[in-house]
């Protein structure tokens, strides 16, 4: 098959082969060709690290209903459901519609296969939520927060990927901070060089 | 066939045939199914004009590193890459997900045949990136801009596309706008 596009009934049989993981898996939320995905924890980012990214902490779980955001506000957003991808498929991200009308603009990207678990760790979908509004603004998670579609490459030919040395060095030095975070050891920088 | 997106394999054929182009080509950036674009300068929109065009001023090359945005700036960002499309494919561009962490939102679009090319002159992508901060940020440009993915609709039929008179004065004000040299206009 090449490049298709994956039907609600296609979706299915993936989750149902372990080909890919909705976890917790909704089927009120399967689509014609989408999952609506919910918003579980929301993230403030705050000191910047050499290589761009923020050091983030909690700032609300929806356990006691919606959150206020403050004007402007930007915060890191993770689903409910935690995504895993096998083989030749890749998940696509956009924004939920219902964003529109609640005043809100959302980053998210792509999923390549292999995503969802970074050293034997569980690694998080981060996205990033904004309140467009000059006042504050409420974000209702019942609304939803985005919709993944996947595309299906089994059997198309493809070529092995390469890193770029950033994207190395970004997964040895996150690899590094989930085990660090597992046992509380301070882990050497590796020797991989720019070469490598 | 229907429009089908293609793997890394078939993108590499496509850009061999002539009928993509991605120019300079970086092989570690071309993923299973998408191209990773990287940022190349940044401009600063000025005063709106009358049609909803803004002239655009350069801010930076990325020559010296990193660039470090306002508070809250939107600027316009143009690609090291320069592509083209030929035939029935078309691109389609979403963020990098290493801007969600970097606190940048990113407005792009789609690319229909034809792109890349105006008046004679390269035509630039270019794309609107926003520091969703309300503190001074700093944008790496080696962790990307964006990912390109392509749909490729050969062998499908189709109805040739029209265009509505807004579309038609846009691309002969840019045809224009090349032909003189000059900077900017609607995205």
């Amino acid at each position: 098959m090449d490049g298709q596009t994956l039907t609600n009934a296609n979706i299915l049989a993936c989750l149902e082969s372990s080909l890919i993981s909705l976890d917790p898996f909704e089927p009120a939320n399967l689509k014609l060709a989408h999952y609506r995905l919910r918003a579980s924890q929301l993230w403030r980012p705050s000191l910047q690290f050499p290589d761009g990214s923020h050091d983030r902490s909690l700032v609300h779980d929806f356990q006691d209903g919606p959150f206020l955001f403050a004007p402007k506000e930007y915060l890191i957003v993770t689903p409910v459901e935690h995504i895993t991808i096998q083989a030749n498929l890749v998940g696509s991200v956009l924004p939920a519609s219902t964003l529109i009308e609640q005043c809100f603009i959302l980053t998210a990207g792509k999923i390549d296969p292999g995503y969802g678990r970074i050293g034997d760790r569980q690694q998080d979908f981060v996205m990033g939520l904004a309140n467009l509004l000059d006042e504050p603004n409420w974000f209702h998670p019942d609304r939803g927060i985005a919709n993944i579609s996947f595309v299906d490459f089994r059997g198309s030919p493809v070529l092995p990927t390469q890193w770029t040395v950033y994207e190395r060095r970004s997964f040895r030095n996150r690899e590094r901070l989930l085990r660090a975070a597992d046992d509380g050891p301070f882990y050497e920088e590796d020797s991989w060089s720019e070469e490598g | 066939m229907y429009g089908t997106t293609p793997t890394n394999t078939q993108i590499a054929e496509l850009l061999k045939q002539g009928l993509l182009k991605i120019d300079p080509f970086e092989p570690e950036n071309l993923k299973l199914a998408h191209y990773r674009l990287r940022p190349f300068q940044l401009w600063r929109p000025g005063p709106q004009l009358k049609d909803g065009g803004h002239r655009r001023s350069f801010v930076h090359d990325f020559e010296e590193g990193p660039y470090q945005f306002e508070p809250n700036e939107y600027l316009i960002v143009t690609l090291l890459e320069h592509v083209t499309i030929s035939g029935h494919l078309v691109g389609s561009v979403l963020p990098a997900s290493t801007l969600v962490e970097q606190c940048f939102s990113l407005t792009a679009g789609k690319l229909d045949p034809g792109y890349g090319a105006i008046g004679g002159k390269k035509q630039d992508f270019i794309m609107g990136i926003k520091n969703m901060l309300d503190e001074p940020n700093w944008f790496h440009p080696e962790r990307g801009v964006a990912n390109i993915s392509f749909v490729d609709f050969r062998g499908t039929r189709y109805d040739e596309p029209k265009w509505t008179p807004a579309e038609r004065d846009d691309f002969r004000d840019r045809e224009l706008k090349a032909r003189s040299g000059a900077v900017g206009g609607t995205p």
